[in-house]
């Protein structure tokens, strides 16, 4: 088992940061080796006249991926030892619509006008000013874009199960998409001369094969789920139940959540349409086939707290969890009624008497969940 | 292609593997993929605490990097691109003082271009937390939905402008 800087927090570590280095390096080197030091080079993708860019990219992300999946099925890699990015709708749509712009008019991109800058483009250093400019204007204007930072928050979310996949089907289709993106570029760069094509593809055939054969082998592996957890003995599952070590209370959750220092991730077993109508901030929600599957990453979190409207059905699962070796699952205990009752009711319609410190802690954990950015549907009880 | 052949770049296919195996080398080691905008705003943000340390100490973003923004694993891996770079144009003799553009396009143009392109590039990588490395190429392998997002917006993006601003490659 490899255990990366990131899962020991070792990120701003000297050997950590020797690593980046390091890294940097190869990766400088492989962009100005792909032909990224050119400006003209890079654009070509947006005129159809080098599709290098496609190329690069598409091969890179399905040999990083396909890897990656290889490493965690034969367990060499923890899914949670990896900084998983997270997505917010709103300000990856907008932000992916400018940096496009900026890209397709400056011709360059932060990490390739790196590489451009040393190999004596001017133009990619004038770009790098200007995406410093843009970053320090970022931050200047941070005040007024914050809510549209956070727009659209919805947590670690995962492609293939968005699509009711699962990783290996997805990495499979995505590798032939590549396979295809990859044929379709080589003639749209001789303007679909098949001959010509086939005379200088030697290489791809052999690529393409390669990358198809892994990701059908990697696919067909059986996930670890339930090798790496082990199961748990039903005597030991009815003890949990018996000494009430399966929930947690809300008020128990939003002071854990508040305080932030345990590793926490909220199950919203719910359906879709509940869920995005209001949800616990960072709660995430799966399609009911791929909840296991989708919750390997947070085998090693503190805390997985399933919630629904009452108990019955997180219930359930929590069962099917602790039968996969998940000894981190709990069930809110009232459920989300008895969230809303306990933490996100406002003092002023509280009947019981409450001490000023009560009050205070209340309006702290409404502001966390309702009034912070990453609430969503916070029209929920503010007035 | 000619150009490709005359420039004596890597199969495309080959530098993508490369690539990838790097980023895999990163998850595995530093538990993070590749990046390379948040370098370089860390940069930006050191520059600023040169010139008014006051002022961007309390800034609400750059703010919260603290008094030494550049001690962060981005910003080694940016240096680390910069000699990666720098050594493989070298080896591969392809190294020029030029700025790339069309016969009849003028270099101030030019330049003035990749200053604005730069800065909506630069706050747009803000924003989206990541850029072309940290959201489209590591959030893509990662098979992160919001990433596989950014990726398709970048290319909607990219060619919608692009059109308007063919004149500065070709004439």
């Amino acid at each position: 088992m490899i255990e990366t800087f990131f899962a020991a927090d070792l990120l701003n570590s000297s050997p950590a940061l020797f690593s980046a280095f390091i890294l940097g390096i190869a990766f400088g080197w492989c962009l100005e080796q792909a032909g990224f030091g050119s400006s003209k080079r890079l654009t070509g993708i947006f005129y159809f006249r080098d599709m290098s860019v496609m190329k690069v990219m598409f091969s890179a992300v399905i040999t990083a991926m396909l890897g990656l999946l290889l490493l965690s099925r034969v367990g060499l890699v923890k899914p949670d030892s990896i900084f998983l990015p997270e997505t917010i709708f709103g300000a990856q749509i907008i932000g992916g619509l400018l940096f496009g712009f900026g890209f397709a008019v400056g011709g360059w991109c932060p990490g390739t006008a790196a590489v451009g800058a040393v190999s004596g483009k001017f133009d990619a250093i004038v770009f790098l000013i200007g995406a410093m400019i843009g970053s320090m204007a970022f931050s200047e204007s941070f005040v007024w874009l914050e809510s549209y930072y956070n727009s659209g928050a919805s947590g670690i979310r995962l492609v293939y199960a968005e699509l009711g996949m699962s990783a290996g089907q997805f990495a499979l289709a995505l590798t032939g998409v590549a396979v295809f993106a990859f044929w379709i570029s080589e003639l749209i760069e001789v303007r679909f001369n098949f001959s010509k094509v086939a005379e200088k593809a030697h290489g791809l055939w052999i690529f393409s094969m390669t990358a198809l054969i892994v990701a059908t082998a990697v696919s067909a592996m059986p996930a670890r789920s339930v090798a790496v957890g082990g199961r748990t003995e039903q005597k030991e599952i009815m003890a949990a139940i018996y000494e009430a070590r399966d929930h947690i209370t809300p008020v128990e959750l939003a002071r854990e959540m508040v305080v932030g220092q345990k590793k926490i991730v909220c199950v919203d077993v719910r359906s879709s349409d509940e869920y995005h109508e209001w949800h616990i901030p960072g709660a995430r929600n799966f399609p009911p086939e791929s909840i296991i599957a989708g919750l390997e990453l947070y085998r090693n979190h503190d805390r997985i707290v399933l919630y629904s409207n009452g108990m019955v059905h997180p219930a359930q699962i929590w069962v099917l969890l602790k039968m996969n070796g998940f000894d981190n699952a709990f069930v809110l205990s009232e459920g989300l009624t008895g969230f809303r009752e306990d933490v996100l009711k406002p003092v002023a319609l509280r009947i019981e008497p409450l001490s000023a410190e009560q009050k205070n802690e209340i309006e702290k954990w409404r502001s966390f969940f309702l009034t912070s950015a990453n609430a969503v549907g916070s029209n929920l009880y503010v007035r | 292609m000619s150009e490709e052949n005359s420039k004596n770049y890597l199969n495309p296919y080959l530098a993508g593997f490369l690539l990838g195996m790097t980023l895999l080398a990163s998850f595995v080691v530093l538990g993070t993929g590749l990046g390379a905008s948040g370098g370089l705003a860390r940069i930006s943000a050191w520059c600023g605490l040169c010139v008014a340390p006051d002022h961007f100490l309390k800034s609400a973003y750059f703010g919260a990097w603290g008094e030494d923004p550049l001690n962060y694993y981005l910003v080694f891996m940016f240096a680390g691109v910069m000699v990666g770079g720098f050594v493989s144009a070298l080896v591969s003799r392809r190294i020029s003082i030029e700025a790339e553009r069309g016969l009849s396009f003028g270099l101030y143009n030019r330049l003035w271009l990749a200053l604005g392109g730069g800065v909506a590039a630069g706050f747009a990588s803000r924003l989206a937390r990541g850029c072309t490395s940290g959201q489209a190429l590591t959030g893509t392998a990662l098979m992160m939905t919001g990433s596989v997002v950014f990726l398709l917006c970048v290319f909607a993006g990219g060619y919608l402008a692009a059109y308007f601003f063919r004149r500065q490659w070709y004439d």
